[in-house]
């Protein structure tokens, strides 16, 4: 009872240091970074000229400048807090060149792998506690759109943007949120060397689907107990993305005319989807699986899979082992299709509506860098391996020798944009659908009509104003839903 | 308790003394704390779920029952009630079973009692959070261990996870093995707890041992049993953690239970108004079950034996 | 005698079957986390690694940030155990030994929110987080925390089985009811309070969603958002994954080991009395 009762009175007090140690930095972590700039607003380094004292660094930039030399925040230290998901070593960079030219800014980076990143971002932002500058991506935009700060136009006009840069998309509303630097968009990876192993030379390259499904058998691999060791294609975790791609290879577009709805409930819908089942259930080329199709690629358990430019790069840092080739999303017919698929852009840096306009300044003078610097806009064209949004960098040497971009060249201009729209959302309840369809055995008349009814009802109930540009682009007029 | 009353009508006749404080103030704390982070919630939870809700584009729009009905007519939320159930039961079932038949066996072994007790107990410790992924990691079609115990006896893969028939029947296993521990040591207690003079009575009048389990054990037990069952229920019914880690609710909907359901709601879509009509239909659920089971504790003696 | 003996075989061949099937997720995770990536990939397995490779573990520790999330978590965990430690002695003891008006109104009515699932608080409770400014702040981990339904439930059991004697001598004396409590109550029922701790203790260290919706800032992650948001961000590294799990799983097993007599003791006392 003693023993018990000194132990007692022991823990009791260990427990109240404690408590007193921690009272002073619960609250701490989270606010130091926004306390760097405890002063008065003073001139943002972008309106007032302040002191050029001999310009000495060159001015970055062709039509959109940005000059090193001049000063930001009135050279007064100040602190940005920076989120990005798997971009970490890009922003790093970023961070470095700008620091070295601005040592008084400095730019704390905070990193998260890339689900858990759009699940707590935009709550963050929700609740006023978010970062001041983060990685944003175009699918997400629209979660994120009412804690953004649009682009400034004193900062970014209007004519200098539009002679640098090539897609350019704004909000249904004509704002600005972030510059492109990157377009990129789907294809095949296939292993080199299973390839070869196979039988298979350069002329076997798939140009049709048929052509890939008989390929895929070739390097398709069981072993004595009949399980597949090597699968010969796969997209898993990525067919939603390739549904949509061989829907805008039938011509068919995503949306309805209004722009608003989404079209699943049709015959080309339910085709494709059909076409992805037999992949398994008739040819046996590919186990639907809950993995990603680039992981799989890398630990040798998949010869072909289809993802999109940044799995080249992921290949060289993660598996370097892998020799791995591209080529062209094959299309139905083999002759050039309405559309091969959609095309992801690569976007500027966002900043938060919230933060104060002395650090709002300091964001866009980053951003500005950014984009006017080819330097800084090559570092996110080569970590996505994407033809460069800057019309400057077109005839760069890494964009005219990269084994991706080299294919991409002829198949990105038919590619397509819908501009913000619910991206992340669409993806998921399309995602459910097609497993729903290749594990539980759901018809696929049923499937799409449940996918169609829940993506149109979630746009609804989140209130969400936006429409898609699918119908602007240029070979629209090559599709059959219109 | 006589004289405790006396007490109180002493001192609260004269003055507001250290009763009347540690009173007001106890309870005071206790009607603030309850009232903001519990009862609040509950109810503006409650409203919520009447509305278009959306965090992240700022809606707030009244649509009456919509979401219920919307929710009752949609397949998935069935499928996840009966996922729910499908959990619940099989995972009560084998908890149950198990942990008695190993109970019993520690009981009547002679020795190393403890060891045995300590080992199977151990899982019961370890976060949930690690036993899922490390789980989930053996359960690997390729790498992990169980796939490549098969190939030891030259048998086929199985899917684990990612196949719809057995990715239920895999969480299943991974929260026996987790929570059997702590029905085990129950159970051990609630054998202690047995008069030793029943036995003997039983074998002087040529009861065989099965008899005696059924007759004697197993009642004795009543309460213990009682306990194990109700607590799993509730709890397995908000079964999250395991699906969250392992499979997201995948592949398809077979193992979309309606915690993660609502998770998904919440926090993929931001879809507050629905998640909180989920919600409110799994309480209703978790109250039937609950006045179900209290209802048949009453008839059947209960706890307190 | 002889049937006895071949019994007895057979249940310890039974619960050693036993054993090795508790054991064995331990053993692989301990195992692998020594092990090279190439290794724990290998097909067929290797049961003991190669060679020992400690190095997973200054890494996973250092460089993941494994030590930082290691203290926040004892932190959290700790401070959170002591307040529901105090406030549901406190509230056993107004509950179960002084009369007043109302008091079995506002028992029943803490018995009831022991039945209201987590689903349904968590969406509006982020909500008021929000509003109190407390996301990205470990107040939102502790203080609608502080008093446990269960807690105060186990402890009213507890405090009722003290000698009503005792109390009344002291208030003879002229001891005040918060003097009462501190001096008197609180290492009487000290035993009870320990078995609580430790159950308390065990359910915010492996308390994952509500930490992973709440906290938002790297430094302060606790151990289990870190090991969810580690293998995410290094999907394809076997060896840290093991490791990280190995870190977060060992130090509670020791304790266990350590104490488990008390430990048991708790979780008996919680499911019995109850």
């Amino acid at each position: 009872m003693r023993k018990t009762r000194s132990l007692f009175v022991l823990v009791l007090t260990v427990l109240l240091a404690v408590m007193l140690a921690m009272s002073g930095c619960s609250s701490g972590t989270n606010k130091e970074s926004a306390s760097g700039s405890g002063d008065v607003k003073s001139g943002d380094g972008k309106e007032s000229p302040s002191s050029t004292s001999t310009p000495n660094k060159p001015i970055l930039g062709a039509s959109l400048k940005y000059d090193p030399n001049q000063e930001v925040n009135g050279g007064k230290q100040i602190t940005l807090n920076v989120w990005v998901a798997d971009q970490y070593d890009r922003f790093k960079s970023w961070a470095d060149d700008y620091t070295q030219i601005h040592p008084n800014v400095k730019l704390e980076l905070v990193k998260s792998p890339w689900g858990d990143y759009w699940k707590k971002l935009p709550l963050s932002l929700q609740s006023g506690v978010g970062p001041d500058v983060f990685y944003q991506h175009p699918s997400y935009v629209l979660t994120m759109v009412d804690f953004m700060e649009p682009m400034p136009e004193s900062v970014f006009p209007s004519n200098e943007i539009e002679a640098d840069f090539t897609n350019i998309v704004k909000t249904q509303d004509g704002k600005l949120y972030g510059l492109p630097l990157a377009v990129t968009t789907s294809g095949i990876y296939y292993n080199k060397k299973m390839w070869a192993e196979a039988g298979l030379t350069e002329t076997d390259i798939p140009k049709t689907w048929d052509q890939l499904i008989d390929a895929a058998k070739k390097l398709t691999k069981l072993d004595k107990k009949g399980n597949m060791t090597v699968m010969g294609f796969s997209a898993n975790g990525e067919y939603h993305d390739m549904l949509n791609a061989m829907n805008f290879e039938k011509g068919n577009f995503l949306f309805d005319s209004s722009g608003t709805k989404v079209s699943l409930n049709n015959d080309t819908v339910k085709d494709a989807l059909k076409f992805y089942k037999d992949l398994s259930s008739v040819h046996k080329v590919t186990e639907p699986r809950q993995d990603s199709d680039e992981d799989e690629f890398g630990k040798g358990s998949a010869a072909m899979v289809y993802n999109y430019n940044w799995a080249g790069e992921y290949f060289n840092s993660t598996y370097p082992d892998i020799e791995w080739g591209y080529f062209a999303l094959p299309t139905f017919d083999g002759a050039t299709p309405p559309a091969y698929d959609k095309n992801m852009l690569e976007f500027t840096p966002g900043v938060n509506k919230v933060i104060d306009d002395t650090k709002k300044a300091v964001a866009w003078d980053f951003i500005k860098f950014i984009a006017a610097d080819d330097t800084q806009v090559m570092k996110q064209v080569k970590e996505a391996s994407g033809i460069p949004a800057k019309k400057s960098l077109m005839n760069d040497p890494f964009v005219v020798d990269n084994p991706i971009l080299k294919v991409q060249k002829d198949t990105i201009p038919r590619t397509l944009n819908y501009g913000f729209i619910p991206q992340s959302a669409i993806n998921k309840i399309v995602t459910k659908m097609i497993e729903d369809v290749l594990f539980n055995a759901v018809p696929i008349s049923d499937a799409v009509v449940t996918a169609e009814t829940n993506i149109n009802k979630s746009f609804e109930s989140a209130g969400l104003k936006f429409k898609s540009m699918e119908r602007s682009y240029p070979f629209a007029n090559e599709f059959k839903n219109q | 308790m006589a004289s405790n009353l006396t007490g109180l009508r002493k001192s609260r006749r004269f003055r507001f003394g250290s009763r009347e404080l540690i009173i007001s103030v106890t309870v005071g704390a206790i009607i603030i704390h309850y009232g903001m982070f519990l009862f609040f919630p509950i109810l503006y939870g409650l409203y919520g779920s009447f509305f278009d809700w959306n965090i992240t584009t700022s809606n707030f729009k009244f649509v009456g029952i919509d979401n219920y009905a919307r929710k009752l007519q949609d397949p998935v939320f069935w499928k996840s009630l009966f996922n729910n159930v499908y959990f619940t039961f099989f995972s009560v079932l084998l908890v149950t079973v198990l942990s008695l038949i190993i109970a019993l066996s520690i009981h009547s072994v002679k020795r190393f009692k403890t060891f045995f007790r300590t080992v199977y107990f151990m899982p019961v410790v370890t976060s949930l959070v690690a036993a899922s992924f490390v789980w989930k990691w053996m359960y690997d079609p390729t790498m992990g261990l169980f796939n490549q115990i098969l190939d030891m006896f030259n048998l086929p893969h199985v899917e684990w996870l990612t196949d719809k028939h057995t990715a239920m029947p895999s969480i299943i296993l991974m929260t026996v093995w987790k929570d059997a521990g702590f029905a085990i040591v129950l159970y051990m207690v609630g054998l202690l707890n047995i008069p030793s003079s029943l036995f003997e009575s039983a074998k002087i009048d040529g009861a065989n041992s099965r008899a005696i389990f059924w007759n004697i054990t197993l009642p004795m037990l009543r309460s213990t049993t009682f306990f194990v069952v109700v607590t799993n229920i509730i709890g397995y019914l908000q079964v999250f953690i395991p699906i969250y880690l392992m499979t997201k609710g995948g592949p398809g909907t077979s193992t979309f239970t309606t915690s993660f359901m609502i998770y998904d709601a919440a926090f993929d879509y931001y879809n507050f108004g629905e998640a909180s009509t989920i919600s409110f239909l799994l309480f209703f659920v978790i109250l039937i079950v609950t006045f179900a089971q209290t209802a048949l504790t009453k008839r059947r003696g209960g706890f307190d034996q | 005698m002889k049937r006895e003996k071949s019994k007895q075989a057979l249940l310890y061949l039974f619960l050693f079957i036993g054993v090795s099937v508790m054991i064995a997720p331990f053993l692989w995770m301990l195992l692998s986390s020594f092990k090279t990536n190439a290794e724990i990939m290998r097909v067929p397995f290797t049961i003991f690694p190669e060679h020992f490779k400690f190095s997973n573990y200054a890494k996973v520790w250092t460089e993941v940030q494994f030590s930082v999330y290691f203290k926040n978590s004892v932190l959290v965990a700790v401070t959170r155990t002591a307040l529901v430690l105090y406030f549901s002695a406190l509230a056993g003891y107004v509950l179960g030994k002084l009369q007043f008006r109302g008091r079995n109104v506002i028992f029943i009515l803490i018995l009831a929110t022991m039945m209201v699932p987590w689903p349904v608080t968590i969406v509006p409770q982020y909500q008021l987080m929000v509003w109190l400014g407390w996301k990205g702040s470990y107040l939102s981990l502790i203080v609608p925390a502080m008093f446990s339904s269960f807690g105060i439930f186990m402890m009213r059991q507890f405090v009722s089985h003290v000698p009503t004697e005792l109390l009344e001598a002291a208030r003879i004396d002229g001891a005040g009811e918060f003097r009462i409590f501190h001096r008197l109550v609180l290492p009487l029922v000290s035993n009870s309070l320990s078995a609580l701790a430790i159950i308390i203790f065990l359910w915010t260290w492996d308390d994952f969603l509500w930490p992973y919706l709440m906290i938002d800032d790297q430094s302060q992650y606790l151990l289990p958002i870190g090991l969810a948001f580690f293998s995410g961000q290094f999907k394809t590294s076997y060896d840290l994954l093991y490791t990280g799990a190995t870190i977060s799983v060992i130090p509670v097993l020791i304790l266990y080991i350590l104490f488990q007599k008390r430990f048991i003791e708790g979780i008996t006392m919680s499911g019995i009395k109850g």
